[in-house]
Protein backbone atom coordinates (compact mmCIF):
# COMPACT_ATOMS: atom_id res chain seq x y z
CA UNK A 1 0.00 0.00 0.00
CA UNK A 2 2.88 2.35 0.83
CA UNK A 3 4.34 1.84 -2.62
CA UNK A 4 1.01 2.37 -4.40
CA UNK A 5 0.37 5.58 -2.45
CA UNK A 6 3.93 6.78 -2.92
CA UNK A 7 3.65 6.21 -6.66
CA UNK A 8 0.23 7.88 -6.72
CA UNK A 9 1.95 11.01 -5.45
CA UNK A 10 3.95 11.14 -8.70
CA UNK A 11 0.93 10.18 -10.83
CA UNK A 12 -0.94 13.22 -9.50
CA UNK A 13 1.56 15.65 -11.05
CA UNK A 14 -0.31 16.12 -14.37
CA UNK A 15 -3.45 17.02 -12.45
CA UNK A 16 -1.61 19.60 -10.36
CA UNK A 17 -0.06 21.16 -13.45
CA UNK A 18 -3.12 20.93 -15.70
CA UNK A 19 -3.27 24.73 -15.99
CA UNK A 20 -0.72 24.52 -18.84
CA UNK A 21 -3.48 22.93 -20.95
CA UNK A 22 -4.91 26.45 -21.23
CA UNK A 23 -2.13 27.21 -23.69
CA UNK A 24 -3.41 26.62 -27.23
CA UNK A 25 -0.10 25.10 -28.28
CA UNK A 26 -0.27 22.51 -25.48
CA UNK A 27 -3.96 21.80 -25.99
CA UNK A 28 -3.32 20.88 -29.62
CA UNK A 29 -0.83 18.15 -28.68
CA UNK A 30 -1.78 14.49 -28.45
CA UNK A 31 -3.07 13.43 -25.02
CA UNK A 32 0.13 11.70 -23.90
CA UNK A 33 2.17 14.79 -24.71
CA UNK A 34 -0.30 17.01 -22.88
CA UNK A 35 -0.14 14.75 -19.83
CA UNK A 36 3.66 14.78 -19.93
CA UNK A 37 3.88 18.57 -20.10
CA UNK A 38 1.24 18.99 -17.38
CA UNK A 39 3.21 16.52 -15.26
CA UNK A 40 6.38 18.53 -15.78
CA UNK A 41 4.60 21.72 -14.76
CA UNK A 42 2.96 19.94 -11.83
CA UNK A 43 6.31 18.71 -10.55
CA UNK A 44 7.68 22.25 -10.58
CA UNK A 45 4.52 23.58 -8.89
CA UNK A 46 4.78 20.94 -6.13
CA UNK A 47 8.43 21.77 -5.47
CA UNK A 48 7.93 25.55 -5.52
CA UNK A 49 4.85 25.36 -3.28
CA UNK A 50 6.67 23.26 -0.71
CA UNK A 51 9.74 25.48 -0.89
CA UNK A 52 7.54 28.57 -0.54
CA UNK A 53 5.79 27.12 2.53
CA UNK A 54 9.19 26.29 3.97
CA UNK A 55 10.38 29.88 3.49
CA UNK A 56 7.13 31.19 5.00
CA UNK A 57 7.60 28.97 8.05
CA UNK A 58 4.48 26.89 7.34
CA UNK A 59 5.24 23.24 8.02
CA UNK A 60 4.05 20.71 5.47
CA UNK A 61 1.48 18.11 6.31
CA UNK A 62 -0.85 16.04 4.22
CA UNK A 63 -4.05 18.09 4.61
CA UNK A 64 -2.77 21.56 3.67
CA UNK A 65 -0.66 20.20 0.82
CA UNK A 66 -3.48 18.10 -0.63
CA UNK A 67 -5.86 21.05 -0.27
CA UNK A 68 -3.46 23.44 -1.95
CA UNK A 69 -2.76 21.10 -4.84
CA UNK A 70 -6.46 20.31 -5.23
CA UNK A 71 -7.09 24.06 -5.54
CA UNK A 72 -4.38 24.31 -8.22
CA UNK A 73 -5.89 21.35 -10.08
CA UNK A 74 -9.46 22.70 -9.91
CA UNK A 75 -8.40 26.22 -10.89
CA UNK A 76 -6.37 24.83 -13.78
CA UNK A 77 -9.14 22.55 -14.97
CA UNK A 78 -11.93 25.15 -14.63
CA UNK A 79 -11.98 25.92 -18.31
CA UNK A 80 -14.03 23.85 -20.73
CA UNK A 81 -11.65 24.62 -23.59
CA UNK A 82 -8.89 22.56 -22.07
CA UNK A 83 -10.86 19.37 -22.63
CA UNK A 84 -10.87 19.75 -26.41
CA UNK A 85 -9.26 16.88 -28.30
CA UNK A 86 -5.65 17.11 -29.33
CA UNK A 87 -4.13 16.77 -32.72
CA UNK A 88 -4.16 13.51 -34.67
CA UNK A 89 -1.91 12.26 -37.41
CA UNK A 90 -1.67 8.99 -39.33
CA UNK A 91 -0.76 6.38 -36.74
CA UNK A 92 2.32 4.18 -37.12
CA UNK A 93 1.04 1.18 -35.21
CA UNK A 94 4.34 -0.69 -35.31
CA UNK A 95 6.05 2.31 -33.70
CA UNK A 96 3.36 2.58 -31.02
CA UNK A 97 3.71 -1.14 -30.27
CA UNK A 98 7.47 -0.65 -30.06
CA UNK A 99 7.07 2.19 -27.55
CA UNK A 100 4.83 0.03 -25.37
CA UNK A 101 7.32 -2.87 -25.49
CA UNK A 102 10.24 -0.60 -24.58
CA UNK A 103 8.34 0.90 -21.65
CA UNK A 104 7.29 -2.58 -20.48
CA UNK A 105 10.92 -3.78 -20.54
CA UNK A 106 11.96 -0.69 -18.58
CA UNK A 107 9.18 -1.25 -16.04
CA UNK A 108 10.42 -4.83 -15.61
CA UNK A 109 14.00 -3.59 -15.17
CA UNK A 110 12.94 -1.06 -12.53
CA UNK A 111 10.74 -3.50 -10.64
CA UNK A 112 13.51 -6.12 -10.52
CA UNK A 113 16.02 -3.54 -9.24
CA UNK A 114 18.30 -3.62 -12.29
CA UNK A 115 18.68 0.10 -12.94
CA UNK A 116 18.82 1.69 -9.49
CA UNK A 117 21.33 4.49 -8.97
CA UNK A 118 23.35 4.60 -5.77
CA UNK A 119 22.68 8.33 -5.43
CA UNK A 120 19.06 7.53 -4.56
CA UNK A 121 20.21 5.72 -1.43
CA UNK A 122 23.17 8.00 -0.66
CA UNK A 123 21.60 11.45 -0.72
CA UNK A 124 18.50 12.09 -2.86
CA UNK A 125 16.31 9.68 -0.90
CA UNK A 126 17.71 10.54 2.58
CA UNK A 127 17.20 14.25 1.87
CA UNK A 128 13.57 13.57 0.89
CA UNK A 129 13.02 11.54 4.08
CA UNK A 130 14.54 14.21 6.34
CA UNK A 131 12.71 17.05 4.58
CA UNK A 132 9.44 15.18 5.16
CA UNK A 133 10.19 14.55 8.81
CA UNK A 134 11.17 18.17 9.40
CA UNK A 135 8.12 19.39 7.46
CA UNK A 136 10.37 21.82 5.60
CA UNK A 137 13.63 22.10 3.70
CA UNK A 138 15.76 20.78 6.52
CA UNK A 139 18.81 23.06 6.53
CA UNK A 140 19.97 21.60 9.85
CA UNK A 141 20.25 18.20 8.17
CA UNK A 142 21.87 19.58 5.03
CA UNK A 143 24.42 21.59 6.99
CA UNK A 144 25.27 18.83 9.48
CA UNK A 145 28.95 18.10 8.96
CA UNK A 146 28.15 14.37 9.25
CA UNK A 147 26.39 14.58 5.88
CA UNK A 148 28.97 16.67 4.09
CA UNK A 149 29.35 13.86 1.53
CA UNK A 150 25.64 14.18 0.72
CA UNK A 151 26.28 17.37 -1.32
CA UNK A 152 24.52 19.92 0.87
CA UNK A 153 24.24 22.59 -1.85
CA UNK A 154 22.70 20.37 -4.54
CA UNK A 155 19.42 21.97 -5.64
CA UNK A 156 16.36 20.85 -3.67
CA UNK A 157 13.71 19.99 -6.28
CA UNK A 158 14.00 16.19 -6.27
CA UNK A 159 14.08 15.86 -2.44
CA UNK A 160 11.00 18.11 -2.35
CA UNK A 161 9.21 15.85 -4.83
CA UNK A 162 10.26 12.81 -2.77
CA UNK A 163 8.94 14.56 0.35
CA UNK A 164 5.60 15.08 -1.43
CA UNK A 165 5.41 11.36 -2.31
CA UNK A 166 6.37 10.61 1.32
CA UNK A 167 3.55 12.89 2.48
CA UNK A 168 1.03 10.95 0.39
CA UNK A 169 2.24 7.52 1.53
CA UNK A 170 3.37 8.38 5.10
CA UNK A 171 6.24 5.85 4.71
CA UNK A 172 8.85 6.71 2.09
CA UNK A 173 8.60 4.28 -0.81
CA UNK A 174 12.01 3.62 -2.36
CA UNK A 175 10.29 1.54 -5.03
CA UNK A 176 8.01 4.42 -6.01
CA UNK A 177 11.10 6.65 -6.28
CA UNK A 178 12.67 4.10 -8.63
CA UNK A 179 9.49 3.81 -10.71
CA UNK A 180 9.28 7.59 -10.97
CA UNK A 181 12.27 7.35 -13.34
CA UNK A 182 10.19 5.13 -15.61
CA UNK A 183 7.45 7.77 -15.58
CA UNK A 184 10.02 10.37 -16.61
CA UNK A 185 11.20 8.16 -19.48
CA UNK A 186 7.62 7.66 -20.68
CA UNK A 187 6.95 11.39 -20.37
CA UNK A 188 10.04 12.30 -22.42
CA UNK A 189 9.05 9.85 -25.16
CA UNK A 190 5.49 11.24 -25.10
CA UNK A 191 6.75 14.82 -25.32
CA UNK A 192 8.96 14.02 -28.32
CA UNK A 193 6.21 11.99 -30.02
CA UNK A 194 3.49 14.58 -29.49
CA UNK A 195 5.61 17.63 -30.27
CA UNK A 196 7.14 16.08 -33.41
CA UNK A 197 3.80 14.53 -34.33
CA UNK A 198 5.64 11.35 -35.14
CA UNK A 199 5.19 7.93 -33.56
CA UNK A 200 8.53 6.93 -35.08
CA UNK A 201 10.27 9.81 -33.30
CA UNK A 202 8.64 8.64 -30.06
CA UNK A 203 9.90 5.11 -30.65
CA UNK A 204 13.45 6.29 -31.27
CA UNK A 205 13.41 8.43 -28.13
CA UNK A 206 11.99 5.60 -26.00
CA UNK A 207 14.37 2.92 -27.30
CA UNK A 208 17.53 5.02 -27.16
CA UNK A 209 16.79 6.39 -23.68
CA UNK A 210 15.74 2.99 -22.32
CA UNK A 211 19.13 1.61 -23.42
CA UNK A 212 20.99 4.57 -21.97
CA UNK A 213 19.02 4.54 -18.68
CA UNK A 214 19.75 0.84 -18.20
CA UNK A 215 23.44 1.23 -18.95
CA UNK A 216 23.86 4.36 -16.83
CA UNK A 217 21.66 3.01 -13.99
CA UNK A 218 19.81 6.26 -13.39
CA UNK A 219 16.68 5.02 -11.61
CA UNK A 220 15.92 7.06 -8.52
CA UNK A 221 18.56 9.67 -9.31
CA UNK A 222 17.85 13.23 -10.42
CA UNK A 223 18.86 12.65 -14.04
CA UNK A 224 15.53 11.35 -15.41
CA UNK A 225 13.68 14.35 -13.96
CA UNK A 226 16.37 16.73 -15.20
CA UNK A 227 15.98 15.25 -18.69
CA UNK A 228 12.21 15.65 -18.55
CA UNK A 229 12.53 19.36 -17.77
CA UNK A 230 15.19 19.77 -20.43
CA UNK A 231 13.10 17.92 -23.01
CA UNK A 232 10.13 20.18 -22.25
CA UNK A 233 12.19 23.33 -22.79
CA UNK A 234 13.92 22.05 -25.92
CA UNK A 235 10.70 20.69 -27.44
CA UNK A 236 9.02 24.05 -26.85
CA UNK A 237 11.88 25.90 -28.54
CA UNK A 238 11.94 23.41 -31.41
CA UNK A 239 8.30 22.72 -32.20
CA UNK A 240 6.14 25.51 -30.77
CA UNK A 241 5.85 28.71 -32.78
CA UNK A 242 3.42 30.54 -30.49
CA UNK A 243 5.80 32.88 -28.64
CA UNK A 244 3.81 33.05 -25.41
CA UNK A 245 3.42 29.28 -25.08
CA UNK A 246 7.03 28.76 -26.09
CA UNK A 247 8.23 31.26 -23.47
CA UNK A 248 6.15 29.69 -20.68
CA UNK A 249 7.16 26.10 -21.44
CA UNK A 250 10.82 27.03 -21.86
CA UNK A 251 10.69 28.89 -18.55
CA UNK A 252 9.14 25.85 -16.84
CA UNK A 253 11.73 23.51 -18.35
CA UNK A 254 14.73 25.68 -17.54
CA UNK A 255 13.52 26.50 -14.01
CA UNK A 256 12.93 22.83 -13.29
CA UNK A 257 16.32 21.87 -14.73
CA UNK A 258 18.36 24.36 -12.68
CA UNK A 259 16.49 23.34 -9.51
CA UNK A 260 17.03 19.63 -10.15
CA UNK A 261 20.76 19.22 -10.79
CA UNK A 262 23.93 21.28 -10.92
CA UNK A 263 24.16 20.50 -14.64
CA UNK A 264 20.89 22.39 -15.10
CA UNK A 265 22.83 25.65 -15.07
CA UNK A 266 24.98 24.49 -18.00
CA UNK A 267 21.75 23.59 -19.80
CA UNK A 268 20.28 27.05 -19.09
CA UNK A 269 23.39 28.75 -20.46
CA UNK A 270 23.26 26.49 -23.54
CA UNK A 271 19.61 27.46 -24.07
CA UNK A 272 20.42 31.18 -23.91
CA UNK A 273 23.36 30.88 -26.32
CA UNK A 274 21.38 28.67 -28.71
CA UNK A 275 18.43 31.08 -28.75
CA UNK A 276 20.73 34.01 -29.44
CA UNK A 277 22.64 32.16 -32.18
CA UNK A 278 19.86 30.16 -33.86
CA UNK A 279 16.78 32.30 -33.28
CA UNK A 280 18.57 35.65 -32.85
CA UNK A 281 16.00 36.73 -30.28
CA UNK A 282 16.76 38.36 -26.97
CA UNK A 283 13.07 38.28 -25.97
CA UNK A 284 12.94 34.46 -26.17
CA UNK A 285 16.14 34.19 -24.14
CA UNK A 286 14.40 35.93 -21.22
CA UNK A 287 12.65 32.61 -20.56
CA UNK A 288 15.63 31.59 -18.44
CA UNK A 289 15.10 34.51 -16.03
CA UNK A 290 12.61 32.74 -13.70
CA UNK A 291 15.01 29.80 -13.39
CA UNK A 292 17.94 32.13 -12.79
CA UNK A 293 16.05 33.88 -9.98
CA UNK A 294 15.06 30.58 -8.36
CA UNK A 295 18.51 29.00 -8.41
CA UNK A 296 19.95 32.39 -7.44
CA UNK A 297 17.79 32.33 -4.31
CA UNK A 298 18.99 28.84 -3.43
CA UNK A 299 22.62 29.77 -3.95
CA UNK A 300 22.14 32.96 -1.95
CA UNK A 301 21.00 30.84 1.01
CA UNK A 302 24.04 28.57 0.58
CA UNK A 303 26.43 31.53 0.38
CA UNK A 304 24.71 33.22 3.34
CA UNK A 305 25.38 30.18 5.54
CA UNK A 306 28.83 29.59 4.05
CA UNK A 307 27.76 26.22 2.71
CA UNK A 308 28.61 26.55 -0.97
CA UNK A 309 30.42 23.42 -2.08
CA UNK A 310 29.79 21.90 -5.52
CA UNK A 311 28.86 25.23 -7.12
CA UNK A 312 32.13 26.73 -5.93
CA UNK A 313 33.97 24.86 -8.69
CA UNK A 314 37.04 22.69 -8.76
CA UNK A 315 39.87 25.03 -9.62
CA UNK A 316 41.91 25.61 -12.77
CA UNK A 317 41.60 23.87 -16.13
CA UNK A 318 43.98 20.96 -16.75
CA UNK A 319 44.35 20.84 -20.51
CA UNK A 320 46.73 17.91 -20.18
CA UNK A 321 43.70 15.79 -19.26
CA UNK A 322 41.98 16.53 -22.59
CA UNK A 323 42.98 13.43 -24.60
CA UNK A 324 42.11 11.07 -21.75
CA UNK A 325 38.90 12.94 -20.90
CA UNK A 326 37.78 12.74 -24.53
CA UNK A 327 38.64 9.06 -24.75
CA UNK A 328 36.92 8.27 -21.43
CA UNK A 329 33.83 10.27 -22.35
CA UNK A 330 33.61 8.59 -25.75
CA UNK A 331 33.88 5.19 -24.07
CA UNK A 332 31.14 6.04 -21.57
CA UNK A 333 28.86 7.28 -24.36
CA UNK A 334 28.68 3.79 -25.84
CA UNK A 335 25.95 2.81 -23.34
CA UNK A 336 26.95 -0.84 -23.88
CA UNK A 337 24.98 -0.50 -27.13
CA UNK A 338 27.75 0.17 -29.64
CA UNK A 339 26.88 3.90 -29.70
CA UNK A 340 23.60 3.12 -31.54
CA UNK A 341 21.62 5.60 -29.36
CA UNK A 342 23.85 8.37 -30.80
CA UNK A 343 24.42 7.10 -34.32
CA UNK A 344 20.75 6.72 -35.24
CA UNK A 345 19.52 10.23 -34.32
CA UNK A 346 22.59 11.71 -36.05
CA UNK A 347 21.79 9.66 -39.16
CA UNK A 348 18.15 10.74 -39.08
CA UNK A 349 19.17 14.39 -38.73
CA UNK A 350 21.49 14.08 -41.72
CA UNK A 351 18.76 12.39 -43.80
CA UNK A 352 16.10 14.91 -42.83
CA UNK A 353 15.58 18.66 -42.91
CA UNK A 354 18.11 20.28 -40.58
CA UNK A 355 16.39 23.68 -40.25
CA UNK A 356 14.08 22.90 -37.36
CA UNK A 357 16.65 20.58 -35.81
CA UNK A 358 19.21 23.38 -35.48
CA UNK A 359 18.03 24.50 -32.04
CA UNK A 360 18.33 21.15 -30.17
CA UNK A 361 21.52 20.32 -32.08
CA UNK A 362 23.04 23.59 -30.84
CA UNK A 363 22.03 22.77 -27.25
CA UNK A 364 23.46 19.26 -27.66
CA UNK A 365 26.82 20.60 -28.86
CA UNK A 366 27.00 23.18 -26.06
CA UNK A 367 26.03 20.80 -23.26
CA UNK A 368 28.50 18.20 -24.55
CA UNK A 369 31.18 20.89 -24.62
CA UNK A 370 30.25 21.95 -21.08
CA UNK A 371 30.64 18.35 -19.91
CA UNK A 372 34.17 18.14 -21.31
CA UNK A 373 34.98 21.58 -19.88
CA UNK A 374 33.93 20.54 -16.36
CA UNK A 375 35.88 17.28 -16.56
CA UNK A 376 39.03 19.30 -17.26
CA UNK A 377 38.58 21.03 -13.89
CA UNK A 378 39.03 17.92 -11.78
CA UNK A 379 41.44 18.26 -8.85
CA UNK A 380 42.69 14.77 -9.66
CA UNK A 381 42.90 12.96 -12.94
CA UNK A 382 39.19 12.85 -13.82
CA UNK A 383 39.53 9.70 -15.90
CA UNK A 384 40.48 7.74 -12.78
CA UNK A 385 36.89 7.63 -11.54
CA UNK A 386 34.90 10.77 -12.24
CA UNK A 387 34.33 10.35 -15.98
CA UNK A 388 33.49 6.66 -15.68
CA UNK A 389 30.97 7.25 -12.91
CA UNK A 390 29.30 10.42 -14.15
CA UNK A 391 29.65 10.64 -17.94
CA UNK A 392 26.99 8.01 -18.76
CA UNK A 393 24.46 10.12 -16.84
CA UNK A 394 25.64 13.62 -17.76
CA UNK A 395 25.76 12.74 -21.47
CA UNK A 396 22.05 11.96 -21.40
CA UNK A 397 21.34 15.68 -21.87
CA UNK A 398 23.01 16.00 -25.29
CA UNK A 399 21.50 12.61 -26.19
CA UNK A 400 17.97 13.83 -25.44
CA UNK A 401 18.65 16.98 -27.47
CA UNK A 402 19.73 14.86 -30.45
CA UNK A 403 16.61 12.71 -30.11
CA UNK A 404 14.47 15.86 -30.20
CA UNK A 405 16.43 17.06 -33.22
CA UNK A 406 15.82 13.68 -34.89
CA UNK A 407 12.11 14.12 -34.17
CA UNK A 408 12.21 17.49 -35.90
CA UNK A 409 14.03 15.98 -38.87
CA UNK A 410 11.67 13.04 -39.12
CA UNK A 411 8.81 15.44 -39.59
CA UNK A 412 10.37 18.69 -40.71
CA UNK A 413 7.04 20.33 -41.24
CA UNK A 414 5.92 19.53 -37.72
CA UNK A 415 5.29 22.55 -35.57
CA UNK A 416 2.60 23.80 -33.27
CA UNK A 417 1.94 27.15 -34.87
CA UNK A 418 0.87 30.37 -33.27
CA UNK A 419 -2.92 30.62 -32.95
CA UNK A 420 -3.15 33.45 -35.48
CA UNK A 421 -1.36 31.44 -38.15
CA UNK A 422 -2.83 28.02 -37.44
CA UNK A 423 -3.90 26.45 -40.72
CA UNK A 424 -7.54 25.47 -40.88
CA UNK A 425 -6.61 21.90 -41.77
CA UNK A 426 -5.23 21.24 -38.28
CA UNK A 427 -7.81 19.01 -36.63
CA UNK A 428 -7.70 20.71 -33.27
CA UNK A 429 -11.07 19.35 -32.23
CA UNK B 1 13.24 11.88 -53.49
CA UNK B 2 12.01 13.37 -50.19
CA UNK B 3 9.66 10.43 -49.71
CA UNK B 4 12.46 7.93 -50.29
CA UNK B 5 14.73 9.69 -47.78
CA UNK B 6 11.88 9.86 -45.29
CA UNK B 7 11.12 6.15 -45.71
CA UNK B 8 14.82 5.35 -45.31
CA UNK B 9 14.98 7.36 -42.06
CA UNK B 10 11.94 5.55 -40.71
CA UNK B 11 13.39 2.17 -41.67
CA UNK B 12 16.63 3.06 -39.91
CA UNK B 13 14.67 3.93 -36.77
CA UNK B 14 12.66 0.71 -36.80
CA UNK B 15 15.68 -1.53 -37.34
CA UNK B 16 17.85 0.28 -34.81
CA UNK B 17 15.07 0.39 -32.21
CA UNK B 18 14.66 -3.37 -32.52
CA UNK B 19 18.42 -3.75 -32.09
CA UNK B 20 18.43 -1.46 -29.04
CA UNK B 21 15.59 -3.46 -27.48
CA UNK B 22 17.55 -6.68 -27.93
CA UNK B 23 20.67 -5.09 -26.45
CA UNK B 24 18.59 -3.80 -23.54
CA UNK B 25 17.18 -7.25 -22.81
CA UNK B 26 20.65 -8.78 -23.08
CA UNK B 27 22.03 -6.18 -20.65
CA UNK B 28 19.27 -6.82 -18.13
CA UNK B 29 19.74 -10.58 -18.47
CA UNK B 30 23.48 -10.19 -17.92
CA UNK B 31 22.82 -8.64 -14.50
CA UNK B 32 21.71 -12.04 -13.29
CA UNK B 33 18.72 -13.85 -11.85
CA UNK B 34 16.39 -14.66 -10.34
CA UNK B 35 14.49 -12.94 -13.12
CA UNK B 36 10.90 -13.19 -11.93
CA UNK B 37 11.20 -13.08 -8.14
CA UNK B 38 10.30 -9.90 -6.28
CA UNK B 39 13.61 -8.43 -5.09
CA UNK B 40 14.12 -7.65 -1.42
CA UNK B 41 15.69 -4.23 -2.03
CA UNK B 42 15.97 -1.67 -4.83
CA UNK B 43 19.64 -2.64 -5.15
CA UNK B 44 19.39 -6.40 -5.63
CA UNK B 45 20.36 -6.69 -9.31
CA UNK B 46 22.27 -3.54 -10.14
CA UNK B 47 25.27 -5.68 -11.01
CA UNK B 48 26.24 -9.24 -11.75
CA UNK B 49 27.78 -11.55 -9.18
CA UNK B 50 27.80 -11.22 -5.40
CA UNK B 51 25.20 -9.02 -3.77
CA UNK B 52 26.72 -5.54 -3.32
CA UNK B 53 27.41 -4.26 0.19
CA UNK B 54 25.06 -1.35 -0.53
CA UNK B 55 22.26 -3.88 -0.76
CA UNK B 56 23.38 -5.53 2.49
CA UNK B 57 23.37 -2.10 4.15
CA UNK B 58 19.70 -1.65 3.25
CA UNK B 59 18.73 -5.08 4.61
CA UNK B 60 20.76 -4.56 7.79
CA UNK B 61 19.07 -1.21 8.46
CA UNK B 62 15.70 -2.95 8.18
CA UNK B 63 16.89 -5.68 10.59
CA UNK B 64 18.24 -3.35 13.25
CA UNK B 65 15.64 -0.56 13.12
CA UNK B 66 13.27 -2.22 15.69
CA UNK B 67 16.19 -2.90 18.07
CA UNK B 68 17.55 0.62 18.30
CA UNK B 69 16.40 3.24 20.79
CA UNK B 70 15.17 6.53 19.33
CA UNK B 71 17.88 9.13 19.13
CA UNK B 72 20.73 6.61 19.43
CA UNK B 73 23.73 7.33 17.26
CA UNK B 74 24.77 4.71 14.76
CA UNK B 75 27.15 4.27 11.87
CA UNK B 76 27.62 1.69 9.14
CA UNK B 77 31.01 0.47 7.96
CA UNK B 78 32.65 -2.03 5.66
CA UNK B 79 35.68 -3.10 7.81
CA UNK B 80 37.47 -4.49 4.76
CA UNK B 81 37.79 -0.94 3.48
CA UNK B 82 39.28 0.59 6.65
CA UNK B 83 40.34 3.30 7.31
CA UNK B 84 37.95 4.78 4.72
CA UNK B 85 35.18 2.30 5.75
CA UNK B 86 33.23 3.14 2.54
CA UNK B 87 31.27 6.20 3.58
CA UNK B 88 28.39 5.49 1.21
CA UNK B 89 26.91 2.96 3.64
CA UNK B 90 26.32 5.38 6.49
CA UNK B 91 24.73 7.78 4.00
CA UNK B 92 22.37 4.97 2.99
CA UNK B 93 21.49 4.41 6.64
CA UNK B 94 20.68 8.11 7.10
CA UNK B 95 17.61 7.62 4.90
CA UNK B 96 16.59 4.27 6.35
CA UNK B 97 17.04 5.01 10.06
CA UNK B 98 15.45 8.45 10.41
CA UNK B 99 14.68 7.91 14.11
CA UNK B 100 18.38 7.55 14.91
CA UNK B 101 21.30 9.90 14.48
CA UNK B 102 23.45 8.38 11.76
CA UNK B 103 27.04 9.54 11.86
CA UNK B 104 30.15 9.38 9.76
CA UNK B 105 32.31 6.42 10.93
CA UNK B 106 35.01 7.40 13.43
CA UNK B 107 37.01 4.96 15.54
CA UNK B 108 40.21 6.84 16.36
CA UNK B 109 41.37 7.57 19.90
CA UNK B 110 39.57 10.62 21.28
CA UNK B 111 37.08 10.75 18.39
CA UNK B 112 33.35 10.70 19.22
CA UNK B 113 32.07 7.19 18.63
CA UNK B 114 28.58 6.09 17.66
CA UNK B 115 26.42 4.15 20.15
CA UNK B 116 25.91 1.39 17.60
CA UNK B 117 27.83 0.12 14.60
CA UNK B 118 26.59 -2.00 11.72
CA UNK B 119 29.34 -3.82 9.88
CA UNK B 120 29.07 -5.26 6.39
CA UNK B 121 31.15 -7.99 4.80
CA UNK B 122 33.11 -8.91 7.92
CA UNK B 123 32.87 -8.47 11.72
CA UNK B 124 34.28 -5.49 13.61
CA UNK B 125 37.53 -5.91 15.49
CA UNK B 126 37.37 -3.08 18.02
CA UNK B 127 37.80 -3.29 21.81
CA UNK B 128 35.27 -0.52 22.39
CA UNK B 129 32.28 -2.45 21.00
CA UNK B 130 30.46 -5.69 21.83
CA UNK B 131 28.44 -7.83 19.42
CA UNK B 132 24.66 -7.51 19.82
CA UNK B 133 23.44 -9.71 17.01
CA UNK B 134 24.48 -11.23 13.75
CA UNK B 135 22.56 -11.71 10.46
CA UNK B 136 23.66 -13.23 7.15
CA UNK B 137 24.00 -9.66 5.81
CA UNK B 138 26.07 -8.20 8.64
CA UNK B 139 26.68 -7.55 12.34
CA UNK B 140 25.30 -5.11 14.91
CA UNK B 141 27.61 -3.86 17.70
CA UNK B 142 26.98 -1.66 20.73
CA UNK B 143 29.48 0.60 22.44
CA UNK B 144 30.76 -0.90 25.73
Amino acid sequence: MTHALGFAGYLLMPLIGIAVWRLDAVRRLALDGRLAIAGTAGTLIVALTMAGMSIAGAHWSRTPLVLLFAIFACAGAANRRIWSRGERWPRQWAALAGIIIVLAITAYALLTARETCGDLMFFWGPKGVHFFRAGKIDLAYLFDVQYFLGHRDYPPLLPLVFAWSHTVSRQFSWWAAVLFSGLCLAAIAATVRAAARSDVAGLLAAAALACAFASARVAGAADPLLLLFEATAAAALTFIDDLRAQWILTAIGVAGAVLTKVEGIAFAVAVVVSILVVKRSLARATAVIPGALLIGTWLFVMVHYGMLDTYAGNGPVHLEYLPRVLAGTFQAAGYESYWIPWIVPLLVIVLGDFRRAAMPVAIAILTFGATIYFYLHGPNDPTSWWVRSSAPRVLLTPLVMLLIAAGASLNARSSVPAPATAPASHPTG
Amino acid sequence: MVAIVSRTARAVVYVSSAAMMLLLVERLHWRGGPYWAVPETVFDHVDRGELPLSRQAIVMCEHVAPLLPRGASITVVAPALAPNWDATHYLTASGLLPHQYVRHPMFGEGEPRADFVITLGRPLDHHGYRLVRQWPEGWLYQRK
